[in-house]
C-alpha cells in the first residue's frame, strides 16, 4: 500500500511542477543569455543590484536590460552586456535610433516591455522598460490587456497621482507621475517592474522615467495645441 | 500513517482540479458566434444601423481605404459588417513607419459588425479569410466580404478618442449598444 502511495506522490508531485512551470511567467532576461554580446549570471543569496553593479550608470544598465529594478532573489538569473563598462543605455535600445516622423511620439513595444521617445525630427531621444497589461488579470477572471491603438496624451498630474480603482473596492495605488491616453488607461511609474507584463492595463515604467516624460516630452490636450496632446502609440502583443 | 498519504492525496486531486478550472483556456468570442448562430434563422443583419452613411470610404482593387477627413471629421466612427459565413481577417497596410507604428489589425466573425474609431486621415486594409492554422489566411475581396459605413458626426470625449477597434464584433443593435456605453455618441 505504501509503496503505491509513493508512486502516486511522485505522480502528482511532477504533475505539480510541470502546472507551474507552464503558469510562470516568462522573464524577459532569460530571452537574451543566448543573444551574442550578452552572459548571464546567477543572483547569490544576499547579493543586491547595488552589490552587484556598484557604479549607477552600469547598474541601470542592467536594470533596463533586464528590464526590471525590483528587488533580487537568489537564483534571479540576469543578463549583463559584456561591454558594459563602456556602454550607453541608448545602445541597448530595442528601437531604431532614427525614423521618418512629422510628430513627437512615445512607441509602447508589449513584446520587447519597452517605450521609446521620439522627437518630432524622429530622433530616439530616450528609451525604458515597461510593464503593460497581464493577459488575466491578478484580481479577477477577466484579462487585463492594455487597449492596443494611438491615442493622445489628455491628462497628467505629478507625482502624488492615485488610482481611483485599485486596488479593487478602495482604490489609493500610487501612479507617479500618471499621463493619460485613453479613458483610465496610463503611463505612470511604479516599484514593481517585474520584468514580464503584469499590470491592469495601465502601462508602468520605472519611476524616474515616468518624471522625466511627465516633465520634459509629454504634453496634454490643450488649445495651445488643438487639443492634440503627445501621440502614445500602443502596439498589441503578439503572441499571447 | 496511510491515513495521512490519503489525506495528503485528495488535497492534491483537489489543488490540481481547481487549478484546471481556473487555467481553463477561454472560449473566444468568435466560437461562441460559430457555435450559437443558426445562420439559417438570422434576420437582415446586414442593414446598415441609423445614421451611419455610405461615406468616406473607398473600395481600391481588392483593398478597402477609409478617407475620414473626406467627409470633414478629425475623429470619425466606422462601422464594418462581414457579410460571409466565415471570419474575415483586416490586415491594416502602413505606410513608411511600418516599424514604428501600429498594424490596427481585426478579425471580425461572420455576419458580425465591428468598430473602429479613427482620427488618422487615411487607413488602407487588405481582406483575407481567416484560416485555423495561423497562416495569414487567403487574400479575398473586400469589396465582396465587408460592407462599410460611417458616423462622421460624433461625439468623442477627449478621454476616449484615438485609433483603436471599439467592438470586436456585435450584432447590429449590440455594437451600437456598445459605442455608446463606451461614452461615444454617434448622432
Amino acid at each position: 500500500m505504501k509503496r503505491y502511495m509513493n508512486v502516486l506522490f511522485m505522480a502528482f508531485g511532477v504533475f505539480s511542477v510541470s502546472a507551474y512551470a507552464e503558469n510562470k511567467p516568462e522573464y524577459f532576461a532569460s530571452g537574451l543569455c543566448e543573444s551574442a554580446g550578452f552572459h548571464c549570471i546567477k543572483v547569490e543569496s544576499g547579493q543586491s543590484w547595488a552589490s552587484l553593479f556598484p557604479d549607477e550608470k552600469q547598474r541601470d544598465i542592467v536594470q533596463r536590460v533586464n528590464r526590471t529594478y525590483n528587488h533580487l532573489w537568489a537564483g534571479k538569473t540576469l543578463a549583463v552586456p559584456d561591454q558594459l563598462a563602456t556602454a550607453d543605455a541608448l545602445d541597448f535600445a530595442p528601437f531604431a535610433k532614427k525614423i521618418t516622423l512629422d510628430e513627437k511620439q512615445i512607441v509602447i513595444d508589449q513584446d520587447k516591455l519597452a517605450w521609446g521617445a521620439y522627437d518630432a525630427q524622429g530622433n530616439l531621444v530616450k528609451w525604458g522598460p515597461v510593464a503593460s497589461g497581464s493577459t488575466k488579470c491578478s484580481d479577477s477572471a477577466k484579462s487585463c490587456l492594455t487597449l492596443t491603438g494611438m491615442f493622445r496624451v489628455f491628462n497628467m498630474e505629478n507625482e502624488k497621482c492615485v488610482s481611483d480603482v485599485f486596488p479593487i473596492g478602495k482604490g489609493g495605488a500610487k501612479m507617479p507621475y500618471c499621463m493619460f491616453f485613453h479613458k483610465g488607461f496610463a503611463l505612470h511609474g511604479a516599484d514593481d517592474i517585474p520584468g514580464y507584463r503584469a499590470s491592469h492595463g495601465c502601462i508602468r515604467m520605472f519611476t524616474e522615467d515616468a518624471k522625466w516624460l511627465n516633465h520634459n516630452f509629454v504634453e496634454m490636450c490643450s488649445e495651445k495645441n488643438a487639443q492634440k496632446g503627445t501621440l502614445v502609440i500602443v502596439k498589441p502583443v503578439r503572441h499571447l | 500513517m496511510n491515513r495521512l498519504w490519503i489525506i495528503f492525496t485528495l488535497i492534491c486531486i483537489g489543488s490540481h482540479a481547481n487549478a484546471a478550472i481556473k487555467h481553463k483556456k477561454p472560449i473566444k468570442e468568435t466560437e461562441v458566434v460559430l457555435q450559437g448562430t443558426d445562420l439559417t434563422k438570422v434576420e437582415d443583419t446586414s442593414r446598415r444601423p441609423l445614421g451611419c452613411r455610405d461615406l468616406g470610404y473607398n473600395y481600391l482593387l481588392d483593398t478597402l481605404e477609409i478617407q475620414p477627413h473626406a467627409v470633414g471629421d478629425k475623429q470619425s466612427l466606422y462601422f464594418f459588417y462581414n457579410e460571409l459565413s466565415q471570419p474575415v481577417k483586416l490586415y491594416h497596410m502602413v505606410g513608411d513607419n511600418t516599424a514604428h507604428s501600429t498594424f490596427l489589425n481585426h478579425t471580425i466573425a461572420p455576419k458580425q459588425w465591428a468598430v473602429l474609431a479613427t482620427g488618422q486621415s487615411k487607413v488602407k486594409y487588405l481582406c483575407a479569410l481567416h484560416a485555423d492554422d495561423g497562416s495569414l489566411g487567403t487574400m479575398t475581396s473586400c469589396k465582396q466580404s465587408i460592407k462599410v459605413c460611417e458616423f462622421a458626426r460624433v461625439k468623442f470625449g477627449l478621454n476616449n478618442r484615438g485609433n483603436f477597434w471599439v467592438v470586436q464584433g456585435n450584432t447590429r443593435a449590440g455594437a451600437v449598444s456598445e459605442v455608446v456605453q463606451y461614452g461615444i455618441i454617434p448622432q
